[in-house]
């Protein structure tokens, strides 16, 4: 019991009293980064790469300061073209009608929900790792957070713009809101679709308020940077001078003169444990409400208690999934950002995509049962219609995808070996569409077989769909160019110096007693 | 000890970390006595009672048992989540939480009488409500008495080997001090966990979804997992903040491990809230007789008073009491809330139990005989488990991150 914990080596070596390699290759370089220690009694490095206060804010900040590599440039050509083409195809169906879609009479709901309730649940794991993993004290998650947050202000904007454009009739999408019309006619209040437009309105805003919050200390420290800069510009032609001028006041005016006093400070954690307990069950809600949408309905496959966790758990799935599906291409790309998301990182991001994944297979298997139990005949065909009728592709896939695939994070290898990772986030995210597309054609086959139809999407379903990728990642790219994207204060947090009273000081706790 | 303050070995010291050998024997003896009391005058009641009376009797020992079951269950599940996620605070709680889950046996013992008389629990056993029952027919292929047994068999042994396992790491590590036990355990804890979730779910739908065997809810092994794991979570509190007014575990278990427990304790009283809110929402919005039924047997004049104090006992109240901050902190808010919630949860299994009696399809007014036939069980189990709390150190003696759990602070 008498292992000295890495972070105690740090705090000497930053001391000054031992100059010593850098923290973590040394401990055990048989596993990754030096993170993936399984003795029970040490607790691994949060940051590696002997990070200082000083060394943290000069690598995150030197991410938006210098100029983006080729790849970023490349990247955001790419997505944008795509981006616009999502733009035209939504054009094209405002101009034409919803007839462009593949919509038929038994499939009423088509690509149009499948990619809302998939967006909406990417958007999840980023309120997920700041306030519920938050409140659990799990300090790993402030490497990714920021990044995470993002992600989800970006996903639920490309969720939100499927109910919006499918009404058909555009000019009446504001029948979305609690408005009544000029007929004084009310929008009905018991119509889980209308609860959809407050549940995600509501996660909408506070995740961007919570985003914005944890990111007012950052944007501060980048205008003092730019400010810097700015006064010690010697040389640099007048453009430069007018782009370094533009970033001082956009970052002065959205950091809120913010002025690092310890009243701020005081108020910020304060504000920040408040949203996230306001955030914590909004998670939840936000998802069992999309549930809904079908839950309430008494059609077979749809109608079953279980969907409100259940959705949550897809929900939280597919979000850590995305994460990692950005998050392993970013750690390449960017200069030093190994050092803060650290192979243990990745590795428990894949535990907790094996847990949620292992509860979506739990209500699988739940959902057959029951159907089968039920001893309603409609329910047990829905459910042998969609693993051995038309769509059984779609379930397959699903299954492989959402069950079996994420069963391979059992292996240590599997999990700490990032391409890998990345493959099986995507083979995740796929899955999780799949889910979504197979409630939705639950509806091919309905209670009278003579009206059942077979659904297939348009072009203009497909590329719409791509569009919508196109404008996340393109979203994306603006936020890693221009914005901090790990939580500089955050991090500072959880290094040891930050700790002020020590690993090793306890004396000042004694004292307080109990 | 990496983290550990500088009198840890004083705090671990056996004055410190042991109950007195005789320390609570006699509260230990008097609760099992007056289990035994309780259950031989259900049984009396029951021999000299009419058919009616023997239902009774069985259904309220039945809702006793589960009870029973589900904090061992519960506290199996807990030591399990907390080796998952390698959690550092509760070292020096875990014990407690390893004492509730090794009476698992006692678990089978109770079952016993369940598994004798289950053909008067069960209706669907009895050939005479299910003579031409075409729905029951449709799923007596699970619904049938040997594979029924098959199943209990299976959870109880499943359960029986992970509880056995789990706690010889946790004692022998007491006595060898190798900190890989503790690896051991979390890896164990894995697919311990899986298991968990499958059994735990399936066995709510055995024992008690069944017991209206033509109603069905996919929600409802989560419904059985959402009640029990907040009482066995009160139940740890409650048991640490009696062992520190009997003067142990001083700097072992302090205010702030008590905060954390009610954090939890809050958490799960909003899941719980949010499990049973979604199943009977979504059941009253659907509307379809074949599952309203259910809520319907609970909302008539008679049950319809246990139904509202279970909404208000079981979610409003502890909810409104465990938020604010200084109350988690406080053992004596915490202490009664604990005990609150483990009675709410009593209620919650015999409100699913209970009114599944019925003579001649009418419903059975609660009697006497309930609380006894109920309480039995129940009774024996805490004074058993006080034994069993005597019977060994109070905290893992030689946890690697005891040191961190000593040291645990919530500053925010």
């Amino acid at each position: 019991m008498s292992t000295v914990s890495p972070d105690e080596l740090t705090t000497e070596r930053l001391a000054g009293l031992e100059p010593g390699p850098v923290l973590g290759r040394e401990l055990d370089p048989e596993v990754g980064d030096g993170t993936l220690v399984s003795d029970p009694a040490v607790r691994p490095p949060l940051v590696l790469g002997r990070r200082d206060f000083r060394s943290i804010t000069e690598t995150i900040c030197s991410w938006t300061e210098n100029a983006p590599g080729r790849w970023w440039t490349l990247a955001f050509l790419t997505s944008s073209t795509v981006a616009g083409v999502g733009t035209l195809m939504i054009l094209y169906l405002i101009v034409t009608g919803v007839g462009v879609w593949g919509l038929n009479n038994p499939v009423g709901w088509g690509w149009a929900i499948v990619n809302f309730v998939w967006w909406v649940g990417i958007g999840h794991a980023g309120t997920l790792i700041s306030a519920i993993l938050c409140i659990f004290k799990q300090k790993w998650r402030t490497s990714i957070n920021r990044f995470a947050e993002a992600m989800t202000i970006f996903a639920v904007i490309c969720a939100g713009m499927f109910p919006g454009i499918h009404v058909g009739r555009i000019w009446f999408a504001w029948f979305l809101f609690p408005i009544p019309n000029s007929n004084a006619i009310w929008p009905n209040f018991r119509s889980p679709l209308l609860w959809d437009v407050f549940a995600v309105g509501t996660y909408f805003t506070v995740s961007l308020l919570f985003w914005y919050m944890g990111m007012i200390p950052d944007l501060a420290t980048l205008r003092d940077r730019a400010v810097r800069r700015l006064r010690a510009a010697t040389g640099g032609g007048r453009f430069e001078l007018a782009i370094g001028k533009v970033r001082a006041l956009a970052y002065g005016l959205l950091s809120l003169g913010w002025r690092f006093s310890s009243r701020h400070w005081q108020n910020y954690e304060k504000a920040y444990i408040l949203l996230a307990g306001i955030a914590t069950p909004l998670v939840l809600s936000v998802h069992s409400v999309v549930s809904f949408d079908f839950a309430t309905a008494i059609i077979p496959g749809w109608h079953t208690t279980i969907f409100p966790p259940y959705f949550v758990a897809g929900a939280i799935f597919s979000g850590f999934a995305m994460v990692l599906t950005l998050l392993v291409p970013a750690r390449e790309l960017y200069p030093g950002m190994k050092d803060f998301v650290t192979m243990r990182t990745l590795e428990n991001m894949c535990k907790i995509i094996t847990v949620t994944g292992s509860m979506v297979g739990f209500a699988y298997i739940t959902e057959f049962f029951i159907a089968w139990y039920s001893a309603s005949s409609y329910e047990q065909q829905a459910f042998i219609i969609r693993a051995m009728g038309p769509y059984w592709w779609a379930y397959g896939t699903m299954f492989l995808c959402n069950v079996i695939s994420p069963q391979v994070f059992w292996l240590k290898w599997a999990r700490t070996t990032p391409w890998f990772i990345f493959i099986v986030s995507i083979v995740v995210n796929i899955g999780m569409w799949f889910e979504r597309f197979v409630i939705v054609t639950t509806l091919s086959s309905d209670f009278l077989p003579g009206s059942w139809g077979y659904y297939s999407p348009t072009f203009v379903d497909v590329l719409t769909f791509v569009g919508s990728l196109g404008i996340f990642m393109t979203l994306f790219l603006l936020f890693m160019r221009f914005l901090p994207m790990l939580a500089i204060s955050e991090v500072k947090n959880v290094i040891p110096q930050a700790d002020p009273h020590g690993p090793t000081d306890h004396a000042a706790d004694e004292r307080q007693g109990d | 000890m990496a983290h550990a303050p500088a009198n840890a070995a004083a705090l671990l010291s056996p004055a410190n970390t042991t109950l007195a050998r005789d320390a609570g024997r006699l509260p230990a003896i008097g609760l099992v006595v007056l289990g035994v009391a309780a259950l031989a005058i259900a049984v009396a009641g029951a021999i000299l009672g009419d058919d009616t009376a023997k239902k009774v009797a069985l259904a309220s020992y039945h809702a006793g048992f589960l009870f029973t079951l589900g904090l061992s269950l519960g506290s199996m599940i807990l030591v399990m989540i907390l080796h998952q996620v390698n959690a550092g605070w509760s070292a020096t709680v875990r014990r407690q939480l390893e004492n509730v889950m090794s009476l698992m046996p006692l678990c089978l013992a109770f079952f016993v009488p369940v598994a004798v008389f289950a053909p008067l629990i069960f209706h669907w056993m009895d050939p005479h409500h299910t003579a031409g029952d075409v729905i029951y027919d449709a799923k007596s292929a699970y619904l049938n008495t040997p594979f029924f047994y098959v199943r209990a068999a299976a959870y109880f042994a499943a359960w029986l080997i992970l509880s056995r396992m789990l706690d010889r790491h946790s004692v022998r590590q007491d006595a060898d001090g190798d900190r890989f036990r503790t690896a051991k355990a979390r890896r164990m804890s894995s697919y311990g966990l899986l298991i968990m979730a499958l059994t735990a779910a399936f066995a709510g739908f055995d024992w008690m979804m069944s017991l209206d065997y033509h109603w069905f809810s996919t929600m409802f092994g989560v419904y059985f997992f959402a009640g029990f794991i907040g009482a066995a979570t009160s139940l740890c509190a409650l048991l640490l903040i009696l062992l520190r007014n009997a003067g142990v575990m001083e700097g072992l278990v302090t205010r702030e491990h008590l905060h954390d427990l009610g954090k939890l304790m809050f958490g799960f009283t909003v899941f719980w809230a949010y499990i049973g809110f979604s199943q009977y929402f979504l059941i009253w919005y659907g509307n379809i007789p074949e599952e309203t039924m259910w809520f319907q047997t609970r909302r008539t004049d008679l049950w319809m008073p246990y139904s509202v104090a279970l909404a208000f006992g079981r979610f409003i109240v502890p909810f409104l009491i465990l938020m604010p901050r200084p109350w988690r902190r406080s053992p004596l808010v915490l202490g009664v809330m604990a005990v609150w919630i483990l009675g709410f949860h009593a209620l919650d299994t015999y409100w699913v139990v209970r009114p599944t009696v019925e003579t001649a399809g009418a419903e059975v007014a609660p009697t006497w005989l309930d609380i006894v036939a109920m309480a039995g069980p129940i009774l024996i189990f805490f004074g058993v488990l006080a034994m069993r709390i005597a019977s060994r150190p109070l905290v893992p003696l030689k946890d690697p991150r005891l040191g961190e759990a000593m040291v645990h602070k919530n500053y925010v």
